[in-house]
């Protein structure tokens, strides 16, 4: 693959601007990261990011409610937003002779966003429906025991979309405040890939962007969650159809320079039928599926080791499963030719992904908000530099069971 | 941001070009060259969805497909999965209502062990007995977790009232507990013997190929392929009588939300209004943030998250139907204000700014359909499925502008039925003195 370069520019305001050109197709994907999320929150106010993500699409003076609705798709264009732990991120992905549109809005969502009370009042509403929505699902009950159970300090602990109590008493002037400290050019991040003149696009967004005002910096997180000092275990009994396992390991953020191996010790466990876990675990009987892996955020986050149970397997069969085929990569190490295999596969699919303009768009976002688009860029040849022993060690130093919370999803009857 | 000319660009530029040739057993083969990127794409489609099973056995064909690649002739479970992780690529089989199929995706230098697989998967499965009550077991979990959820029950429910028994659109593709339960490796093998074959067969290529190399490559693969089909492969589906209109309730322990269902059966893709249908369609319950639906139920009551309509127009007529999630406390408001917005579209019909917009829709994000191989290859497939020519992209835009006001709110009130003729299903927590 020949890309173009990412170039990185900077307006007065702090506004960070990437782009790429690509002429794959003739469309643009414009995105705006805001370094904002769940990470940012405090109890009382769990979930304000995310519901500050709805709030913004209601409507500004220049496009009143619907209206950005509008304009996208009578310009062929597919719009949306989502919030995690260390971001908030909008994107509109459009036919690019309509570029203007999509860098209008998100400029006009960054500094003329409305919060009008009865919008918030309604939203309330949304809100709380999309959280019940999850809760209709056993796994979100034991995602969010196993966080809450993994950081006493830090606010990963929280759920992104917020604890009930938080969405029914968050009031219009905390959403404000939010985002007026958050929504700023100089906490933001725009991303631009697609068939594009990268002199027009700047001129584009600096005409914009340009004349929004530098926010006040941000509040730094500060807190660092204390090392884990023995297994932590929760269960969660509701109703439900089977049980599920879910194991979880603190592991660095994502500049730290284990994280590669990490990615490679997770595919090494669960990428494909031929790996370690699907082996043991499905194929040897135990389960329906089985998933590893850890993230790519900010500060340091969790390894996750998940299994469905077969509905007649009994719980502790499975937890020792999973933890045997952990020591066993561990006690006998990883030969060369599977660290190539799990390689292969990473490194095929880095070139799907990066099929289309909107996922590029969406990677170097990812990248630059949990440290630098630089790492994306580096990203197939830093997979090379992994020797097997190195995914060896990760495993003794992180997948340890001081370090480890173990949560249960058991169900409180059987399901028809 | 002006009209006339830029969507004139916007059209030149969606095009495809769709190269077509025939292996010498029949199999159709569809190709789109794209060199812009080092992957490939390959689909292969034939007429073995879960339309042809029965009752007793539900979710046959569903477990046929997906038993194809758990082991051949010449390589074992292990040894397929060995051999596509080591090349990083994807094989997946699966069916549908109508289709089942065989599809791969892969590096440009993976080309021919990925059509070597998809042709040995789908000439020489051999449904090894230990690896398939494996598969079973493991459908079985899924289909287990899948009655414990409200949005799978209520679709599981709505089609059971809306479709007469012995109808092929009322059975859930996947099958049920008890009869996937009885399901053996012997029935695997037996289905496919009797409905796998080049008869009605297409391939999709879409991605860094060259046409001739590859029609070469994959004549060799599969034009001896003649796998006999004793059934029948035109895939009619019969009208369904119509349905008893109504209030259905399921009652599933520990939930929060209730998941909603309305709606009917509706059209084929053959009707003629089905354009029509379609634009109708977008504007009530898709368009921007869930059209006219999200407008109201979303936006200005705030009772929903998701709330939206979907037209499901096949062979056979599909369901046209509304989904929402609700807190149980707004399951009735929430079908107020869908019978309302209901009403007033067959009342009153869309509006010429609606239609305008929709059109623009339309026609400008088919190029973004064609960002990606996959998305190609879903393209071409529906065009070779629904046999709607290789220039149907082309004359897309011309389908979209020729709609009128007249024709679309004539669709409208023609095909989506009024609130007091539709099902109506909830699932999810028991509610007292429920009322539709």
């Amino acid at each position: 693959m020949n890309r173009e370069p990412v170039q990185e520019h900077q307006l007065a305001n702090g506004l960070t601007v990437l782009t790429r050109e690509a002429r794959l197709a003739p469309i643009i994907s414009f995105w705006v990261w805001y370094r904002v999320g769940s990470r940012n929150e405090v109890p009382g106010i769990t979930g304000i990011s995310h519901w500050s993500e709805h709030m913004v699409f209601k409507g500004t003076p220049r496009f009143p409610k619907g209206e950005a609705d509008r304009q996208v798709a009578m310009h062929g264009g597919t719009r949306n937003g989502f919030t995690w732990l260390d971001y908030t991120a909008y994107y509109e992905t459009m036919p690019s002779e309509h570029a203007a549109v999509a860098v209008a809005i998100e400029a006009d969502r960054m500094g003329g966003s409305l919060f009008k009370p009865d919008e918030v009042a309604s939203e309330r509403g949304v809100i709380i429906s999309e959280r019940e929505g999850n809760e209709n699902h056993p796994g979100f009950y034991l995602g969010e025991e196993l966080t809450a159970a993994a950081f006493k300090a830090h606010p990963y602990g929280q759920p992104v979309v917020g604890f009930k109590s938080d969405l029914q008493a968050i009031s219009r002037e905390d959403l404000w405040r939010h985002f007026k400290r958050y929504y700023a050019p100089n906490n933001a991040v725009a991303v631009a890939v697609g068939d594009f003149d990268t002199g027009d696009l700047l001129e584009l967004v600096d005409r914009e962007f340009g004349a929004i005002p530098r926010g006040e910096e941000p509040p730094p997180v500060r807190v660092v969650e204390p090392p884990q000092e023995g297994e932590r275990r929760v269960t969660v009994r509701r109703p439900g159809p089977v049980p599920q396992l879910s194991i979880a390991y603190h592991v660095p953020g994502a500049t730290h320079p284990d994280t590669l191996a990490l990615w490679l010790l997770g595919s090494v466990l669960s990428a494909g039928r031929s790996s370690r876990l699907y082996k043991s675990l499905v194929v040897g009987g135990l389960a329906s599926n089985a998933g590893a892996g850890s993230a790519m955020t900010h500060d340091p986050y969790l390894f996750r080791i998940s299994a469905t149970a077969r509905p007649e397997v009994e719980p502790e069969r499975l937890e020792a499963a999973a933890f045997a085929e952990v020591q066993r990569l561990i006690d006998d190490g990883l030969p060369e030719a599977e660290l190539a295999k799990v390689r292969r596969q990473l490194r095929a699919g880095h070139v799907f992904s990066t099929e289309g303009v909107s996922s590029q768009a969406r990677y170097l976002g990812q990248y630059e908000l949990a440290g630098s688009w630089r790492n994306f860029e580096t990203y197939l040849d830093e997979l090379d530099r992994v020797r097997p022993e190195d995914v060896v060690r990760v495993a003794a130093q992180y997948l340890t069971e001081s370090n480890r919370t173990v949560g249960w999803f058991l169900p409180t009857r059987t399901a028809r | 941001m002006t009209d006339a000319t830029t969507d004139g660009t916007a059209r030149r530029r969606s095009r495809l070009e769709i190269r077509r040739a025939t292996l010498s057993n029949g199999i159709a083969v569809l190709v789109s060259e794209n060199r812009s990127h080092p992957t490939v794409v390959l689909r292969l489609s034939l007429r073995a969805g879960s339309i042809l099973d029965d009752v007793e056995r539900a979710g046959l064909a569903t477990l046929t497909a997906s038993g194809l690649t758990r082991g051949t002739q010449s390589r074992s479970f292990a040894e397929i999965n060995e051999t596509i992780d080591s090349a990083g690529m994807s094989l997946g089989a699966s069916a549908g209502r109508h289709v089942a199929g065989v599809s791969a995706r892969c590096l440009r230098e993976d080309l021919d062990l990925a059509i070597e697989l998809v042709a040995d998967v789908l000439r020489h499965p051999v449904f090894p007995e230990a690896e398939i009550e494996q598969l079973r077991a493991q459908v079985l979990t899924g289909l287990r977790q899948a009655d414990d959820d409200t949005g799978s029950v209520a679709d599981r429910t709505f089609r059971e009232h809306v479709y007469a028994e012995g109808h092929p659109y009322r059975l859930r593709s996947h099958g049920y507990q008890q009869t996937v339960d009885r399901l053996r490796a012997s029935d695997l093998g037996a289905f496919h013997a009797d409905n796998y074959g080049p008869a009605g067969a297409y391939l999709v290529v879409a991605g860094d190929v060259a046409f001739d190399d590859l029609i070469a490559r994959l004549e060799a693969a599969l034009g001896d392929w003649n796998g006999r089909q004793v059934r029948g492969v035109d895939g009619a589906v019969p009208e369904s009588p119509p349905p008893v209109p109504g209030l259905f309730e399921v009652a599933l322990a520990g939930k929060t939300q209730s998941d909603l269902v309305l709606g009917r059966p509706a059209i084929r893709r053959s009707d003629p209004d089905y354009h029509a249908l379609r634009m109708a369609n977008l504007i009530f319950g898709r368009l921007g943030m869930m059209g006219r639906l999200g407008d109201t139920v979303r936006e200005e009551k705030g009772l929903a998250y998701s709330v939206y309509s979907e037209l499901d127009a096949g062979v056979g007529a599909g369901p046209w139907a509304v989904r929402a999630g609700v807190n149980p406390a707004n399951v009735d408001a929430a079908f107020r204000g869908i019978q309302e917005e209901l009403e007033r579209l067959r009342a009153g019909g869309v509006t010429a700014a609606e239609l305008e917009r929709g059109q623009r829709y339309s026609t400008g994000t088919l190029v973004l359909q064609l960002e990606t191989n996959d998305g190609v290859a879903g393209v071409i497939q529906d065009i070779e499925f629904f046999g709607l020519g290789l220039d149907y992209i082309d004359r897309y835009p011309g389908i979209v502008e020729g709609l009128t006001l007249d024709s679309v709110n004539a669709a409208a009130a023609r095909h989506l039925p009024p609130y007091e003729e539709t099902v109506r299903v909830v699932a999810g927590p028991a509610r007292d003195g429920a009322a539709g």
